[in-house]
């Protein structure tokens, strides 16, 4: 997501998503063995929280701020969106045939162009479709669970599939297919995660024992020959590419660090009302997460149904580390007691990755 | 603002592209799941 439909959302209340976190977690529990992914469900039904109304609100809030003044990393004007219209949404040939009820989109590229989308017949079956400028067809990909995760500006759609006993990341452009090797010592499952304009993917992939997963890029420039990024690189809570540069990406960790994949670590601050914080996406200048007391949630019963707490949805200012509480917002919580976001699980900077003050140096400026 | 549906079918949007002109999601009733896509301006 862009910093700019941050903004839009600035301070929209959005209601609950209808999917629940377990729905968007269950496909994924079926075969895929990672322990991790709980966190990668609860971070996209942040997002989707963030970004998702029913029916959906927009807010007229583009370049402004939450305290309403136009944000220094923002520097675009544009005119306020009023209008919104239903579109006609060709299928592919023969969908409905197969007996396909669910087509759900799942994301579009930073231009508009390019939208990707699952169907859903049941949980064996599922494949991926791309519109291009309207156009629908299905992406090639052999295996089972063809799952779409992202598409660039570029067209290039990225995303995983069950196939030959294991989960695999693949990328999609001008008609061909590429899996995606695995890296060295990592045999098991992997999956893509985020794509850049450059088409590098970064993603995560399981050990033989199927461990906590390491991060990994897969840089198109290199033929997509994996990259394991080291423990002082990497972390485990949430990756994704910085959309601004080709090469950056931002990782943040549990002690709300953010690694901004260019030397440097920014520590973002606990805003007041919370006291415990956790990122879930990063673009441009900007992150965003949410928080909560940690009061509340040890309060919160045990089990395995999906609980809800009352989070608060957070904006963080990379180049000052300050964030901004947008509001309160209810969200599943399928993170399980014993994993709290507020338990740092690092208290120094990795030696790899210098901590610098914010000022002075920044990210990149947007275009 | 609220985007508009199709009567009798819940929207929910997922996703926008860098300038929220192109959101897209999807209208729900039942087990039938569509694809939507508004454009904005």
């Amino acid at each position: 997501m862009d910093e700019n439909v941050r903004d839009l959302l600035a301070g929209v209340p959005a209601p609950p998503p209808t999917r629940s976190a377990a729905d968007l977690a269950q496909v994924a529990r079926r075969r895929i063995r990672r322990r991790n992914i709980e966190r990668y469900a609860l971070a996209g039904v942040m997002v989707a929280a963030v970004a998702v109304a029913t029916p959906v609100a927009v807010a007229n809030t583009r370049g402004t701020a939450p305290n309403g003044t136009p944000p220094a990393a923002s520097p675009r004007a544009a005119a306020p969106i009023t209008q919104c219209r239903l579109q006609k949404v060709a299928l592919p040939p023969g969908l409905a045939e197969k007996g396909v009820q669910r087509v759900e989109p799942v994301g579009v590229d930073p231009s508009g162009r390019y939208v990707i989308a699952r169907t859903w017949r049941d949980y064996s079956s599922p494949a991926a479709i791309l519109w291009t400028d309207g156009r629908p067809e299905i992406v090639p990909v052999q295996g089972e669970n063809v799952q779409p995760a992202a598409v660039n500006a570029g067209g290039l759609v990225m995303g995983i599939v069950y196939a030959n006993g294991a989960w695999r990341s693949w990328v999609y452009r001008d008609g061909k297919v590429t899996q995606l090797p695995p890296p060295p010592g990592h045999p098991v499952d992997n999956m893509g995660l985020a794509v850049n304009a450059a088409g590098d993917v970064f993603g995560q992939a399981d050990t033989p024992d199927v461990g906590t997963p390491d991060l990994v890029v897969w840089r198109a420039g290199n033929h997509y020959r994996p990259q394991i990024l080291t423990p002082d690189e990497a972390a485990k809570v949430r990756a994704e590419f910085n959309n601004e540069g080709a090469s950056a990406w931002l990782l943040t960790d549990e002690a709300g660090r953010v690694n901004t994949g260019k030397g440097t670590v920014a520590q973002l601050q606990t805003p007041p009302g919370v006291d415990w914080i956790q990122q879930t996406a990063v673009s441009g200048y900007w992150a965003t997460g949410y928080g909560g007391l940690r009061a509340q949630r040890e309060a919160q019963p045990g089990g395995t149904a999906a609980r809800k707490l009352p989070y608060k949805v957070i904006r963080w200012d990379l180049r000052t580390g300050q964030g901004a509480v947008l509001g309160d917002h209810p969200v599943y919580d399928i993170t399980g007691p014993a994993r709290s976001p507020a338990s740092p699980t690092r208290t120094s900077t990795p030696k790899a990755t210098p901590s610098v003050p914010f000022s002075s140096t920044p990210p990149a400026a947007n275009p | 603002m609220t985007l508009p549906t199709t009567a009798g079918l819940t929207a929910n949007a997922v996703a926008m592209n860098n300038t929220a002109t192109v959101v897209v999601g999807y209208l729900y009733k039942g087990p039938t799941v569509r694809p939507a896509i508004w454009t904005c301006r």
